[in-house]
């Protein structure tokens, strides 16, 4: 459903296209995934066992929203803007062969593709990556920042999208302002972005393929900082690959770029503080929100140290987070602590959610369980940092076990142990929007002087700043997840018949079964079970199992425990990879 | 896992040499044993690409001693052996194999490459086999999917498919149901004499066995010299596989061109595995084998070119993992002066040969007349 209100009026162009044939209007701009969320169409594709799909990380990561679009097989609709007459149908499986007048994905390349060689290439476009390509285009560095979404900003700094405008600077919110400063404030440095650039695959620190403008394009930068991201935690409980069972982030996307709720009754689930703010965003926009379910204890006089660190350190962040309560509470929306989300249920799509309390330990109680009627379940339970670039490179990695996630090892300029290579924000470990942009700034500054540019004065004055504040950023980061300190389920929440896997639709009782039979690593359980190797890569199953297999073989997880990096990074179309070998 | 302290067999790899030695042994009601320094199926038969290969391949034409020459006619034979064990298998096994022998193209571009081809058929059908030329004509009717530039190919009835993923587990399944035991992560470090058996010594501790037999695949040599046997090295070869997304049905056949690196065929998931023989490295810290772009990037332009389709396609995996190679040819059976030490080592497309392998050196170990006709394989004592 469409929001209203709040001084953002619409300005695109309304457009019809069809899906599965019926017409349905659309904003010309936004995405295939944000029309048909608001026409109500939430299951987008049908799996191999016949079940169907939907958004799910609104990001371009699970690959979970494939539609046909004139006859093109598997687009992510989360990534792809709608244009007058799309023919958008649901994805069968597997894909169909396209007739003779279906273009093609990409043309072969006519001549040899471009090869950029930038001082500095920057990889993703949020807080930390707009950053670091500020700090090192300030230090006169020739500065390439490529991200894979339509617009900048990430995910932290995503802005509205261009069907929608403020009536004046008073509607938006500070989120959007310093997001779009910075962006201009990018922009204005000529810095080179390139939108929807993919990169597909990183084989050497000066050998970064990018799949961009319908083509594979090299870059052989001087120094590269990656910047790309995290993605949510899959816990996978029963039911969780329902229409309508989303990440929070999806969710929120949706909201805050286009306008669109993933549904008309909402509740929200998991665990940190995400969850409340986009509950406070849907029920400010006018959608019934159910209720937040959150897995910590209700924060009380044991936190009181916790939160008045939290107000030395970041005092508004604070005073929002009163504000996204306090409206919640007025609004009758309950936040219900010690509680989790333990299934979805509804035929074809999310229908009613299920809770439960927690024991401490993080066992759901017989008997506590309590059922929304709901059209939508979103969920946040923290976050992986996405190691997709800095793993094929070879950086050095290490296993967070606290936090279970595999974790990239930089110094204080946030340069890994291959030279050259700096990695910022949440990719290089989760520590909040503003410590990402310190890491970026830092590592911005760090590949100028790779590059071997001399930073102005005013730079090395911004860098001194900014490192004195990343320490307090993170000091916040920590009291807060202290007061959010939560259980971490990996498979605990899912039962036999749950698919962890839900590319190939493995289940936890088959993964389990193949454990049973003497199989100890994750690569094994691959092979025989197929968990792992559908179009994410493994992104969400992968850490699931990895904890399995240290249940089972009594090794403790470390850098190697998971399956191995490969390209492509991404799925990516074959018409622009080929390239007619040398000797041919 | 701790291994059993004493064994009759002990067999020394968990590939799908080593499982269906242990599949065909532990049938004959002896009692067996086998150990992998890591899982089972890791190596090359878990990581290779399932192509049932029995024609003779491009770069085998360039062999032209004598010797290569008998060694690549009497592997062939053995490779068509090798393809109706399988079928023999995929009855018996426990699942579904992907097992389909629907036959292989060996496309041409040019008149000059199908002369080539021709050549090769007579060779071939002189080895028993019931290969074929086939025109450009014959060819879109056979294989419409192909482009039309192609001049012809070479068909080869006996091709096909299986899928390793599944095969070797179920091979090793299917062992343990006869009584083998199969340990993990227990590797061989040193053998010694032990009256008329042997003493295997492990990371997990000795192993007293009656009979040893190597099928450490490219690490065998290494075996073979623990008991003072020089075998001539493996060389490693690191390969690369794409994976394209699942697409309804359309390719028939195991296809590989006559004179460039390509190999493709369409799994049971509908996803094209596409390869050839382009090179991959071993990155020096992770050790893991890592795939490089020129590789990825020709090999998909060749397949692009052969089958214009792909263009409506993505690739979504690739892999990367080391095979052996060797101009030694398969190294079977028992060894002279070594008795009760068995090789049952076999490279190139050891995958399709593997069963067919196992047959013989289990054949050889029960003393047993051969059902395949070894002469000039290289068994020991044949
Ligand atoms: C990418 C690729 C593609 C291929 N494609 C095909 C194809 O399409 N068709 C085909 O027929 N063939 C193909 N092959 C070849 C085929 O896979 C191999 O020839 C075959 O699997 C060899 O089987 P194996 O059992 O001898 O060796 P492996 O599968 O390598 O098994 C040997 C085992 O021995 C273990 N081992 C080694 N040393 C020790 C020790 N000291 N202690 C304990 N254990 C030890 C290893 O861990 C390993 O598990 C391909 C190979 C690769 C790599
Ligand atoms: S929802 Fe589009 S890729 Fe995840």
């Amino acid at each position: 459903m469409r929001v209203k209100g709040h001084g953002i009026n619409v300005v695109a162009k309304e457009i019809d296209v069809t899906f599965n044939g019926q017409v349905v209007k659309a904003l010309e701009g936004e995405t295939v995934a944000a029309s048909l969320t608001a026409a109500g169409k939430l299951s987008l594709r049908q799996t191999k066992a016949g079940s169907r799909r939907g958004i799910f990380c609104g990001m371009g990561v699970c690959n979970e929203c494939l539609v046909a679009i004139n006859g093109q097989q598997n687009i992510r609709a989360c990534m792809t803007t709608v244009k007058p007459g799309m023919r958008i149908e649901e994805q069968t499986y597997p894909g169909k062969l396209p007739g003779p007048d279906t273009p093609y994905l990409a043309e072969p390349p006519v001549s040899d593709p471009p090869v950029h060689k930038p001082d500095v290439l920057v990889i993703g476009g949020g807080p930390a990556g707009l950053q670091a390509a500020k700090a090192a285009a300030k230090s006169g560095c020739q500065v390439v920042v490529i991200d894979e979404r339509p617009a900048l900003g990430g995910q932290y700094f995503k802005q509205l999208s261009k069907t929608h405008a403020f009536d004046s600077d008073d509607s938006m919110d500070k989120q959007f302002r310093a997001g779009r400063d910075l962006i201009r404030e990018v922009e204005g440095l000529g810095v080179k972005i390139m939108r929807e650039a993919m990169v597909w695959g990183a084989f050497g620190p000066q050998d970064i393929a990018v799949f961009a403008d319908g083509k594979s394009q090299v870059f052989e930068p001087k120094q590269l900082v990656v910047a790309t991201g995290a993605y949510e935690r899959g816990v996978p409980v029963p039911g969780w690959t329902l229409p309508g069972y989303m990440t929070t982030g999806a969710a929120q996307t949706l909201l805050r770029s286009y306008r669109v709720s993933p549904g008309k009754r909402v509740i929200l689930g998991g665990n940190g503080p995400l969850n409340i703010q986009v509950a406070y965003e849907l029920t400010r926009a006018g959608v019934e929100v159910v209720a937040v379910v959150e897995a910590a204890p209700k924060p009380g006089i044991g936190q009181a140290g916790n939160l008045m660190r939290m107000a030395v350190e970041s005092p508004d962040l604070v005073r929002d987070g009163i504000t996204y309560t306090r409206t919640l509470k007025n609004a009758n929306v309950p936040i219900l602590y010690d509680h989790v989300i333990i299934e979805a249920r509804g035929e074809g799509k999310v229908e009613t959610a299920v809770i439960a309390r927690l024991t401490p330990n993080g066992e759901p109680i017989q008997g506590t369980q309590r059922e929304f009627k709901v059209d939508a379940i979103c969920v946040g339970f923290g976050f992986q940092p996405s190691a997709d670039v800095s793993r094929p490179l070879g950086c050095r990695h290490h296993y967070d076990a606290k936090k279970g996630t595999l974790t990239i090892e930089t110094d204080a300029n946030c340069q890994t142990s291959v030279p050259g290579v700096f990695v910022a924000g949440d990719s290089g470990g989760m520590g909040g929007s503003r410590a990402a942009q310190e890491q970026g700034f830092i590592a911005g500054c760090a590949a100028a002087r790779g590059a071997g540019r001399t930073l102005p004065s005013d730079v090395e004055a911004e860098l001194a700043r900014r490192k004195g504040k990343l320490g307090s950023h993170l000091r916040f980061q920590a009291a807060l997840w202290d007061v959010f300190k939560a259980p971490r389920w990996m498979h605990e929440l899912a039962r036999e018949d749950t698919l962890v896997c839900r590319c190939e639709e493995v289940t936890l009782g088959q993964i389990n079964q193949a454990f049973g039979t003497g199989i100890d690593t994750v690569g094994g359980i691959k092979r025989q079970t197929r968990a792992g190797m559908g179009r994410c890569q493994g992104r969400y199953c992968g850490p699931v199992m990895t904890h399995l297999q240290s249940l089972i073989n009594g090794q403790p997880t470390e850098e190697f425990s998971f399956f191995a990096p490969r390209p492509p990074i991404k799925p990516v179309p074959i018409a622009a990879l080929a390239r007619k070998p040398a000797d041919a | 896992m701790k291994p059993a302290i004493a064994t009759d067999v002990l067999i020394v790899g968990g590939g799908v040499i080593g499982c269906s030695l242990a599949y065909w042994l532990a049938g004959e009601g002896l009692d067996v044993a086998l150990i992998d320094r890591h899982d089972l199926n890791t190596q090359a038969s878990g990581c290779n690409a399932g192509s049932l290969h029995v024609q003779i391949m491009s770069f085998q034409l360039k062999l032209t001693d004598e010797r290569s020459r008998r060694r690549v006619d009497t592997t062939l034979r053995m490779y068509a052996a090798g393809v109706g064990v399988w079928q023999e298998l995929s009855n018996t096994l426990d699942t579904d194999i992907e097992l389909h022998v629907d036959g292989g193209l060996m496309i041409a571009d040019t008149e000059a490459q199908l002369c080539v081809l021709e050549d090769k058929v007579k060779r071939e059908r002189a080895s028993g086999l019931d290969n074929r030329i086939i025109d450009r004509a014959g060819l879109r009717a056979l294989a419409p999917y192909l482009s039309e530039h192609l001049a012809g190919a070479e068909v080869c009835p006996l091709e096909g498919r299986v899928n390793p993923a599944i095969a070797t587990p179920s091979l090793a399944r299917g062992a343990e149901a006869r009584g083998a035991r199969m340990f993990r992560h227990v590797e061989l470090r040193a053998i010694e004499r032990d009256g008329r058996g042997f003493k295997a010594e492990t990371n997990h501790g000795p192993i007293r066995c009656g009979r040893i037999i190597n099928a450490a695949g490219r690490l065998g040599p290494e075996i073979a010299a623990m008991v003072g046997i020089r075998l001539p090295p493996y060389e490693g070869e690191v390969l690369h596989m794409n994976v394209t997304e699942p697409v309804e049905h359309f390719v028939d056949h195991l296809v590989q061109h006559a004179e460039r690196r390509l190999t493709f065929k369409q799994a049971t998931t509908g996803g094209l595995l596409i390869g050839g023989g382009w090179p991959a490295v071993v990155d020096q810290r992770t050790g893991l084998p890592i795939s490089l772009r020129t590789s990825i990037q020709s090999n998909l332009w060749i397949a692009q070119q052969t089958v214009p389709r792909l263009a409506h396609m993505r690739i979504v995996r690739t892999w990367a993992a080391i095979n052996a190679l060797s101009d030694a040819g398969p190294l079977l059976g028992e060894v002279p002066g070594v008795p009760g030490f068995h090789n049952a080592l076999f490279a190139d497309a050891g995958y399709t040969a593997g069963p067919i392998v196992a047959r013989l050196v289990t054949e050889g170990l029960m003393g047993r007349k051969p059902t395949f006709d070894i002469h000039g394989l290289g068994l020991y004592g044949a």
